[in-house]
């Protein structure tokens, strides 16, 4: 990258800053030290560490609003916000979900309208705001390599070369974490498929055919994220398909890796508003603010490896960690990030899938 | 003792077995010691910067003390009331009874997954959800089979003509069960009350679910960077339970030396 | 050999069985019953009332039926193992004295200290390709390439046999421990070896402890969902995972009732095997 370009765009981006934090504290009707706490739920740990630093503790200090943070994994958190729903007694405003999580159930969550958040229009990365969510990161399952077994110039850039046994040898690993179609969308494009073909009904006939050739090469079918950094870290494992987040975490601590964003399957992990949620106002306030600061938004990528819905904050990243953004270049083109439609098919269709699945992987 | 052939064979072989237990723990210690921000083994650097983490990060220290409470409580607890129901169990002859043992086993048999969600409504509406009233009764039902198997087990070996003496020389029920029962059923209380203790304080699925703004245990802070990449502090905190339990025994073993030795003319 | 005690000498009075079983019970039946039978009533309902397609699909689809048989497996082959492991462990316990039973002892209680992840973890740094024990044995000479030993069902027993084991010692250790030792000793006297001390005086006698300890290590067992997802392979699925499933993925609260009540309905029958095992050997105990 070019030095000058480079100073071009931060300065624009400092300013645009500016006007949209101002834009965020003049929603309508919002008054600015609004004091009632806005409830946060999302993943503890190493990621909830870092959004506490780079956007709670900030936002608070800009609004007055304190956020007080619950930690829930992926796992259990839909569960109880379905008890919730049940008592009638929501406690919380924002979640962190998936896509497909929001989309197989509307009804837990508020609608969201981005035109009122300036934000989205200011900084948005494409898919930054649906009718239920704002992007929160972009975490991708990405392609990731042993780079001792696979050299520059021999690497592996495609599904199709994942499932290519005779010209890249080596043990496989998969996810088996609960959504399947993950894999299946790999499967397909290893079948041929590209990115922009991948369109509700997922043929899935075709994917499990496809998951026929591979499932022999595949050592390990992993379950948690730590577990598949660990496959690579032990070389247990050549080929995996695995969080980016780690694999870049992996890369940067030595883990003999690389990945690709190619033919990446992005779930989308997404802050979205309960239905009744006691904040909303807060919420909105929150979320428009999110989406602002591309400076936060590069220093918790930094930190954790995963990119945000703020579309300028590459550039505020250092010249040589951008080729890992997701946000660099055509990354996010060339991969396929899930889509509300799809996300929406899928929402009935998981039970059986996984049903299917499982009985799959055990015959 | 016997020093017998058939003896030598056993201590051989339960040797072995007690390497395959200790093992895999003695792992952990050495990973604890790594320089690295990941769990490997064998380490291939060492340092004390995860026993640092661990004592200077209120989120690790925090949910250790919670933990150690909350296990500390319903282990005493669901020893009071196991015990009680053992006796109970026993003495009416209640225990033969398959449905019954499952009754007992109840806690341990349903699914973690099911009891969560089941605490997790029930706490709400109680207004418990992530207060340590709410993590005792949890934990305190999780574990009562813990305790009452094994006192009952052992209560079952004990004659209950040793009561009936009791009461025949006039003392009362009670002071027959504290007196006469309880004494010969100590190895099992005390088994049953470190198994609700471990239990409880080892408890991941339900303590996850019942957990709020408050209320965070250490299995549940163990598990929150699973998704991401687990913190070499989960092999510190398991080297330095191991240290206190290892502290605890040898203290136990002194203890004990000592009580026996102050009437130990008849050695 | 000794005069029987007045009949119902032993037994307590309704007054007095009440009042031990009142906590417990009410534990038992407040806070647990209730709010579990209220969430396993939903395997018979839906949004309409009430309904046995739960049951349907239950049956119907051979993936429920085949990994419960495959759950059932596991846990008694873990089961068979601790009787085998921690059956003579725990006749030994009882033979040590001094240094030696405390060591004994604290290596027993150890892994229990341990959190099960750390000790996945451990077991799966054992386990690996480029792991310790594979090292060992290709040093040896004993194999000419690594073994898969990490991700087999193999490993899912060895973990499972050796977090539950304990589980199996200490309860029968206690029941021995009980035993007066004067009846082993007279069995001695009488020109008895430990072997045949051990079958015809400790064995009968042990027997609730053996029930006990069988009863806990294979419950555990059957609820495991956490071991064989970080050590098993993809056929290593255990029941609680497809419940986990349904009730946190797919939000299917009902059908994960269902299977739920089907784990249940498994567990009751094996403990009902066990009680019959239990029965037939007490009455072998009993003829003489």
């Amino acid at each position: 990258m070019k030095p000058a370009s480079n100073s071009m765009i931060s300065r624009r981006g400092i300013v645009r800053t500016g006007l949209a934090a101002t834009a965020g504290l003049a929603l309508p009707g919002i008054v600015r030290a609004q004091a009632k706490d806005l409830v946060l739920v999302a993943s503890g740990g190493v990621l909830a560490n870092s959004f506490k630093k780079h956007f709670f503790d900030p936002f608070t200090q800009a609004t007055g609003i304190p956020i007080r943070f619950v930690p829930a994994a992926d796992a259990e958190m839909l569960a109880k916000v379905k008890a919730m729903t049940e008592a009638g007694a929501i406690e919380w405003d924002i979640v962190a979900a998936n896509l497909d999580q929001i989309a197989a159930f509307p009804q837990f969550f508020a609608g969201i309208d981005c035109a009122a958040l300036p934000n989205v229009a200011a900084f948005g990365a494409p898919g930054a705001c649906d009718s239920y969510s704002v992007l929160k990161q972009l975490d991708g399952h990405v392609l990731t390599f042993n780079t001792q077994q696979f050299p520059a110039g021999r690497q592996p850039g495609s599904w199709a070369d994942f499932w290519n046994v005779k010209a890249f040898p080596g043990p496989r690993a998969l996810p088996n974490h609960g959504t399947p179609w993950v894999v299946i969308a790999a499967a397909l494009m290893a079948d041929g498929l590209t990115v922009k073909d991948m369109r509700a009904p997922l043929d899935l006939d075709r994917g499990f055919k496809k998951l026929n050739e591979i499932k022999p090469h595949v050592t390990a079918w992993w379950k948690t994220g730590d577990q598949s950094l660990q496959l690579m870290r032990g070389g247990e494992a050549a080929m995996i398909m695995m969080y980016s987040g780690p694999a870049l975490r992996g890369r940067s601590q030595g883990v003999p890796i690389d990945m690709t964003w190619n033919q990446a399957v992005m779930g989308s992990g997404r802050w979205s508003v309960l239905k009744n949620a006691p904040n909303a106002r807060g919420a909105a306030m929150f979320l428009n603010y999110f989406l602002s600061r591309p400076e936060a938004h590069a220093a918790f990528t930094a930190e954790v490896f995963y990119d945000t819905a703020n579309k300028d904050a590459v550039n505020f990243m250092p010249p040589d960690r951008r080729p890992n953004s997701a946000l660099y270049n055509d990354n996010l083109s060339r991969a396929y990030q899930l889509d509300y439609d799809l996300a929406k098919w899928l929402g009935p269709v998981h039970d059986t899938l996984l049903e299917r699945w499982n009985t799959w992987l055990t015959t | 003792m016997t020093r017998s052939g058939p003896f030598l064979t056993l201590s051989v072989y339960c040797t072995l077995i007690l390497c395959f237990l200790v093992g895999p723990i003695l792992i952990i210690i050495p990973m604890s010691f790594t320089a690295r921000d990941f769990l490997e083994f064998p380490p291939s650097g060492y340092s004390l910067r995860w026993y640092v983490a661990y004592f200077s990060d209120p989120d690790w220290t925090g949910p250790t003390l919670f933990s150690l409470k909350v296990a500390t409580l319903s282990a005493i607890a669901s020893t009071v009331f196991g015990t009680m129901a053992a006796l109970a169990l026993v003495r009416g002859r209640l225990l033969s009874n398959a449905l019954v043992n499952a009754m007992v086993a109840a806690p341990m048999v349903v699914p973690s997954v099911i009891t969560a969600v089941a605490f997790y409504m029930l706490l709400t509406r109680l207004r418990l959800l992530g207060s340590t009233v709410g993590f005792v009764l949890a934990d305190t039902i999780l574990t009562l089979p813990f305790v009452i198997f094994p006192v009952a087990a052992n209560l079952q070996r004990i004659e209950p003509r040793l009561e009936w003496t009791a009461l025949s020389l006039g003392a009362s029920r009670f002071a027959a069960i504290r007196l006469v029962t309880l004494p010969l059923a100590r190895s099992g209380i005390a088994v049953g009350a470190a198994f609700a203790f471990i239990t409880a304080f080892d408890e991941a699925t339900v303590s996850a679910f019942i957990s709020s703004f408050e209320g965070k245990t250490l299995p549940k802070k163990m598990f929150e960077d699973i998704d991401w990449s687990l913190s070499p502090v989960i092999a510190a905190v398991g080297s330095l339970l191991t240290l206190v339990s290892i502290l605890t025994a040898i203290l136990l073993a002194l203890l004990r030396s000592g009580t026996r030795s102050t009437p130990a003319h008849d050695h | 050999m000794t005069p029987a005690p007045p009949r119902g000498a032993g037994q307590y009075g309704p007054g007095l069985l009440t009042l031990l079983l009142l906590p417990a019970g009410l534990l038992y039946i407040v806070l647990f019953g209730y709010p579990i039978g209220a969430l396993l009533a939903r395997s018979v309902q839906d949004q309409h009332g009430f309904t046995v397609n739960h049951f349907t699909r239950l049956f119907s689809q051979p993936l429920y039926l085949t990994i419960l048989e495959h759950t059932l497996r596991v846990s008694l082959i873990v089961t068979a193992i601790c009787v085998a492991l921690g059956y003579p462990l725990a006749f030994w316990l009882t033979r040590l004295r001094g240094v030696a039973f405390s060591i004994a002892i604290a290596c027993l209680f150890l892994p229990l200290w341990t959190s099960v992840l750390a000790r996945i973890y451990a077991w799966n740094f054992l386990l690996q390709k480029a792991g310790p024990i594979n090292r060992l044995l290709v040093s040896l000479h004993l194999i000419d390439a690594p073994l898969t030993l990490l991700y087999t069902d193999a490993a899912v027993i060895t973990v499972m046999t050796h977090v539950l084991l304990p589980f199996m010692v200490l309860p029968v250790y206690a029941v021995i421990n009980s035993i007066p030792r004067d009846l082993g000793r007279a069995a001695q006297s009488l020109g008895a070896g430990i072997a045949s001390e051990f079958r015809h005086v400790l064995l009968p006698l042990s027997l609730p402890g053996l029930l006990a300890g069988s009863v806990m290590v294979f419950v555990i067992a059957m609820g495991y969902f956490i071991i064989p997802a970080l050590v098993g392979g993809p056929r290593s699925l255990m029941i609680s995972t497809l419940i986990n499933e349904q009730i946190m993925t797919v939000l299917n609260w009902s059908f994960g009732a269902a299977i739920s009540t089907l784990l249940l309905f498994a567990v009751l029958v094996v403990l009902a095997l066990f009680a019959r095992t239990l029965a037939v050997a007490r009455r072998a105990e009993g003829g003489a």
